[in-house]
């Protein structure tokens, strides 16, 4: 496999000597073709010196106040130090930014000032300074777009890793909060954070997610919805099995128990592992609202579930196989309504639900401007026109509807087009088989997530196998009974509250 | 590459279950109510009524009172039961479904003909099962009563008919008899099988054969008129496989009393309309004397409601005693046993063999009787 | 692949599926039985109860390692899976009669006019499938499957709820004592199927306190008998008529006089109930293929297994009355063999491990 430009240099760390320092690393950043890397020499202390950063992406004002203007205050000093100790003289001495370091090695120097950081290259002395002065325009923390709630907070995730984990700070003040940093992608790296709770996540979970990041050999990874990809444990599944998240709040929830975050730069999420399928089923409003009423929305949530799987399949398998079991005046009334129509139940009911994608599809594509368009297009032509042109039945347009309901109701939205994919093949067998159908395709789909795991802890835990849990899975019992602490949180964790500490 | 194969196999299946037979809803001519007759020459005649589908005026119908035209009647004959649904298949013009169907009538003739047995036991092991329908015997050709059901109070028939027999049923009127419970009952060891009785008469008589409501009443014998030809009332008692007898309105009410129903009824004492419901059976004893007669003691209790005036308790304890002990007698003449005393014998048996050689039938009719009733009287 | 199936899935796996084939054998397939088949499925329990002795006590003395590892540490190899082939095609022949059941079932309730084959591959392809998900999986879905399965029954009992009448339990010994002793041999029959999945599981990690076979065993047993006095209750006992299974499928299904309508609870249950019957023996049988010949890979001895139902599914071999002559034996031929390898290492007693840990 051919090695990436300039290989050979980025293995390289700095020699002391200024010219060759700086041609390497012009070299590496592809100067002067790259007119936004900025590489301005200046002198202080008796020695020359280089500024390198990136336009853009480095706040010019910091660098000129507390590097350059900082630097040339310390020429009185600056002739007394030995060459190979200017750098570390300057960090303690000049330099009036607070996050800085040595560094040595060409490779960390490149990718920290394509990240926005800027290195001080100092003649005659094999070290440099990288110094934060990050400043790059970004999004501020705004509204969630897909996770939104009524009751709790509004904030979401932007792509900014920086304010992610100022965000989860804020969520999670606690030492105990660790955040390692770790880059992703051979060639081209993305920073990526792991936050987990110490002494609180399994070590062997979190081994198993170190093991997993580490060992992604892609030459990109483009967000946290590839990285997901790379390292979940069943890609072939139509279920998630690891939870994305636009909302702090979730993710400092999750990670308090015990469960592991990934940020990365670039992504508006989280990414939670291990998860059970009750966690992508569960929302995070639940927890703010009084029990009853959490309790309530949840059953609401479920029955959504329920419906967006198996509606229109059990349409289509009780009126094809199995009209007995409808009661006769609903009966006549679904058969009044299809005597006018030309296609099958089958067919009518996929070319509802192909129509119902496509709006869905194309009101998420369409400009906002335009968004008022979709809902005319969809209810007046795809609604009204089409039962009056006695192209579909009404009844199946109630159930197409149900079942949009059923699946917008769920809070994940790649949970949702898993399930859709589940309710086309759905469908399709009970096209084939009836009710008997359904119960097999069902059946089958519960051993299915039986056998799934997430970060090796099975996906239907804990109702299968069973773990001690909470009253917290179908119905959220109050507050003062949820004792224990998550079954995916280590066993002897200094959360526990089982025993009322 | 295992998601391909699961796709794979699951479109097989789908591919190999191709040859089950998916039949659009509108295709299929669901009966609502299925008659059944006996023609001169012995053969069996079976008359179904099917909504139509796709017609759109029964609003209009319905309050035009232009008869059920909704519906579409279609009969067919046949040597047995099985051939006379041939002919029915064949003759109406959609898949034929039997399995909504919420009525059965089968005419008085075919009911005490020896046809009978076999004919509910095809109904019983038909295909598509519908029994779940109420079973009913018709005095006349259940072909017209077929034909006569009109859809009553607004809804489509099979609501009504369902909303009628509950409420009939509730006022003792009829037996609330399926078809599953008489098929049962009739294939078990225990009490004789009841049915609804009912009948198509366009005119009842002019007066009252008698002061209480329901004396004497049948379905050919109402007081009454109406634009519905089609009355129930009455019950017809089965023995060994065919009818034997018909119990009349008050004497119905009376079975589904003592079979533990609760049940609201006029009765008439002395002029005087009293408001009856029944409590069911207390103190049930059946046992044998030292002569080897049977003798069967309970008490039958009933509340009696205080509407304006409260009737005498004592003489409607009589009257109720001499009226239930006319029908007791009447039964063991007819030899039908409708009041579920045998269940109660039976649970004095070890085993169905032993229950079988007492031969219930034999000492139910050389019975003696020790009734009781008790009335409690009550504002509401 | 190896086929595993810890102790805790094996639990609601074994409830299920024996608890299916309890009252399928009892109900469908032995009608003569009429009001009085609840005393027929006490009494197998009661047979099977030294069976579960000598099982837990077993597990007792084998605190380590599998039932199956433990056995032929004891009673040796040849022997071990000699018993392993018997007990597979014991297995392999309940999945095919309740494979044909469920046809049956499937033919009666809507597909009439479908033909076995594709009514049949269906269902074992879905069984296969869900075997090779393996014994976790399968044992998962059955505990998911029960805490559904209680709610749809308590919607089948409320639907049903004017149809009991207590006294047609009565006469209480139905077709006499000797017609039920033979029921009870049939049930004990199938309730030892409990002891087939036991024997192919493994401890849980750590291992549970409670006991692996008698207890579940008994439950199982005591809820059957329930559900078959409370289906006694619901119409007197049909003494005239030809049972067939058909006919005893339509009193089980719908009662006759629930509404059509109302018979989905219960189909859930049954159609379910049969599915995890026939999964199970057929992850069984792979298992037991696979003790005893170790090599061989876990989803070919499925899919041999699978092969081996259908065949005997499509012959008169799982028929009903064939299923009920086997049912004669089945007690013994499972308790036996069992008892033969079990008896030996709990009669030397002790608290010490029969097989080394893994």
């Amino acid at each position: 496999m051919a090695e990436i430009p300039n290989a050979e240099l980025l293995r390289c760390t700095l020699t002391g000597k200024l010219e060759t320092d700086e041609q390497r690393l012009r070299t590496i950043l592809n100067l002067p073709e790259n007119e936004d890397i900025i590489v301005r020499p200046f002198e202080a202390g008796g020695f020359a010196l280089r500024v390198i950063y990136t336009e853009g992406m480095a706040r010019d004002d910091k660098i000129a106040d507390f590097i350059v203007r900082a630097c040339r205050a310390f020429d009185a000093e600056g002739a007394e130090t030995p060459p190979q100790k200017r750098a570390e003289r300057l960090l303690n001495r000049a330099v009036d930014i607070p996050q800085a370091r040595l560094e040595n090695r060409l490779s960390a120097l490149v990718e920290q000032i394509l990240g926005g950081m800027t290195a001080l290259l100092i003649d005659g002395c094999p070290d440099a300074l990288l110094m934060e002065t990050r400043g790059f325009e970004k999004r501020p923390v705004n509204r969630t777009f897909s996770e939104s709630v009524v009751v709790g907070s509004q904030e979401g995730f932007v792509e900014s890793l920086r304010t992610n984990l100022t965000l989860m700070r804020r969520y999670v003040q606690s030492p105990s909060l660790v955040t390692e940093m770790t880059t992703v992608g051979t060639r081209v790296p993305l920073r990526v954070a792991i936050l987990y709770m110490k002494g609180v996540a399994r070590e062997d979970t979190l081994a198993e997610m170190r093991r997993r990041v580490k060992g992604i050999t892609a030459a990109v990874v483009q967000g946290l919805g590839q990285l997901e990809q790379l390292i979940e444990d069943r890609p072939w599944a139509l279920v998630p099995q690891m939870l994305l998240t636009e909302r702090p709040d979730r993710a400092a929830s999750c990670v308090l128990d015990g469960q592991i975050l990934v940020l990365a730069d670039g992504s508006p999420y989280a990414l939670v592992a291990p998860v059970t399928l009750f966690h992508l089923l569960h929302a995070s409003d639940d927890t703010f609202m009084r029990w009853q009423y959490g309790s309530f929305l949840r059953l609401i949530r479920m029955l959504g579930a329920l419906f967006s799987l198996l509606l229109p399949g059990a349409y289509v398998a009780l009126t094809l196989y199995h009209p007995h079991l409808i009661p006769m005046a609903l009966l006549t009334s679904i058969a009044e309504t299809r005597a006018q129509v030309p296609f099958s139940a089958l067919t009518e009911v996929l070319l509802m639900e192909f129509s119902f994608y496509l709006i869905n599809e194309a009101s998420t594509r369409i400009p906002s401007q335009m968004g008022a368009v979709i809902g005319i297009v969809g209810g007046l032509i795809l609604g009204q026109a089409a039962v009056s042109a006695s192209i579909i039945s009404p009844i199946v347009i109630i159930v197409v509807a149900l079942t949009g309901l059923g699946n917008f109701a769920l809070p994940g939205y790649g949970f949702t087009v898993g399930m859709t994919i589940l309710r086309i093949a759905i469908i399709l067998v009970c096209a084939a088989l009836g009710l008997y159908g359904m119960i097999l395709a069902l059946f089958l789909l519960l051993c299915h997530l039986c056998s799934l795991r997430s970060l090796d802890v099975p996906f239907m835990a804990p109702v299968a196998p069973v773990r001690p849990h909470n009253p917290d899975i179908l119905l959220r019992l109050p507050v003062w009974m949820q004792k224990r602490l998550l079954f995916l949180a280590k066993r002897d964790s200094w959360m526990r509250k089982e025993d009322g500490k | 590459m295992r998601a391909v194969k699961i796709a794979a196999v699951l479109l097989a299946t789908a591919c190999l279950s191709g040859c089950t037979s998916a039949r659009q809803v509108e295709g299929i001519a669901f009966a609502v109510i299925l008659g059944a007759d006996l023609t001169d020459e012995e053969n069996i005649e079976l008359t179904v009524q099917i909504p139509k589908i796709g017609a759109k005026n029964s609003g209009e119908d319905e309050e035009t009172g232009s008869g059920n035209s909704d519906y579409l009647i279609a009969s067919a004959r046949g040597a047995t039961f099985t051939d006379a649904l041939m002919g029915l298949e064949i003759t109406v013009p959609r898949d034929l479904s039997l399995t909504q169907v919420k009525l059965l009538v089968v005419s008085e003739e075919l009911a005490r003909h020896e046809k009978f047995y076999n004919f509910a036991e095809s109904l019983a092991k038909l295909e598509q099962p519908c029994s779940s329908a109420y079973f009913a015997v018709c005095q006349g050709e259940a072909a017209e009563f077929v034909r006569e059901q009109k859809p009553v109070i607004g809804m489509r028939v099979s609501s009504g008919i369902i909303a009628m027999l509950e409420h009939h049923h509730t006022r003792g009127y009829i037996t609330g008899t399926k078809f599953a419970d008489f098929y049962y009952q009739g294939v078990s060891v225990f009490s004789d099988p009841v049915a609804i009785l009912c009948a198509t008469t366009q005119s009842g008589p002019e007066e009252p054969s008698s002061e209480h409501a329901l004396d004497g009443v049948t379905p050919d014998q109402v007081p009454a008129e109406s634009e519905n030809y089609n009355e129930y009332v009455g019950a017809a008692v089965f023995q060994d496989g065919r009818m034997a007898g018909v119990l009349d309105g008050q004497e119905t009410c009376f079975v589904n009393a003592v079979r533990g129903a609760t049940i609201f009824f006029n009765y008439s004492l002395e002029g005087m309309p009293v408001s009856l419901q029944s409590q069911g059976v207390r103190d049930m004893r059946i046992d044998e004397d030292e002569n080897g007669l049977t003798r069967i003691a309970f008490t039958l209790c009933f509340n009696v409601i205080a509407d304006l005036k409260t009737p005498s308790v004592d003489t409607l304890r009589e009257t109720l005693r001499n009226d239930l002990l006319a029908l007791l007698r009447r039964c063991q003449q007819m030899g039908v046993e409708p009041f579920g005393f045998a269940e109660r014998r039976a649970q004095d048996f070890v085993s169905l063999a032993q229950w079988q050689r007492y031969d219930w039938k034999a000492h139910f009719a050389q019975a003696t009787f020790d009734v009781d009733i008790n009335i409690t009287v009550t504002d509401a | 692949m190896k086929l595993t199936l810890p102790l805790s899935a094996a639990r609601p796996l074994a409830v299920v599926a024996v608890s299916s084939r309890l009252l399928m054998g009892l109900f469908l397939d032995m009608p003569w039985l009429y009001n009085a088949s609840w005393i027929s499925a006490l009494g197998g329990m009661l047979l099977c109860v030294p069976l579960g002795l000598v099982a837990d006590r077993f597990a007792r003395a084998c605190d380590e390692g599998s039932v199956l590892e433990a056995l032929e540490a004891h009673s040796g190899p040849v022997l071990t899976r000699g018993v392993c082939v018997f007990f597979s095609l014991i297995c392999i022949y309940e999945a095919a009669v309740t494979a044909r059941v469920l046809s049956n079932t499937v033919r009666h309730v809507a597909l009439s006019e479908s033909s076995a084959v594709s009514l049949l591959l269906p269902l074992l392809i879905a069984g296969m499938l869900a075997a090779c998900f393996n014994g976790q999986a399968v044992g998962g879905a059955a505990r998911v499957w029960l805490k559904f399965a209680p709610v749809l029954l308590l919607i089948a009992i409320l639907i049903q709820m004017k149809s009991y009448r207590f006294e047609w339990l009565t006469p209480l010994l139905g077709p006499g004592p000797e017609t039920l002793a033979t029921g009870a041999v049939g049930g004990a029959g199938w309730l030892s199927l409990f002891a087939l999945i036991w024997l192919c599981a493994q401890r849980d990690e750590p291992p549970a306190p409670r006991s692996p076979v008698l207890l579940p065993m008994l439950v199982t047993g005591g809820i059957c008998a329930l559900l078959l006095a409370l289906l006694a209750t619901m119409a007197p006992p049909s003494v005239r008529a030809d049972l067939t299974r058909t006919f005893q499928l339509d009193k089980l299904l719908s009662n006759g006089r629930a509404s059509l309508v109302s018979q989905l609870p219960l189909i859930l249950l049954w159609y379910n109930g049969l599915i995890f019957g026939v999964t199970t023996g057929l992850f069984l049988a792979g298992k037991l293929m696979q003790t005893a010949f170790p090599r061989l890979d876990g989803r070919l001895a499925i899919l041999l297994a699978g092969g081996l139902t259908f065949a005997v599914a499509m012959l008169a071999l799982a028929e009903q009355n064939m299923a009920v002559s086997v049912s004669k034996w089945l007690f013994i031929a499972v308790a036996a063999p069992l008892a033969a390898l079990m008896l030996p290492p709990v009669w030397k007693g002790g608290k010490k491990p029969c097989a080394p840990s893994k």
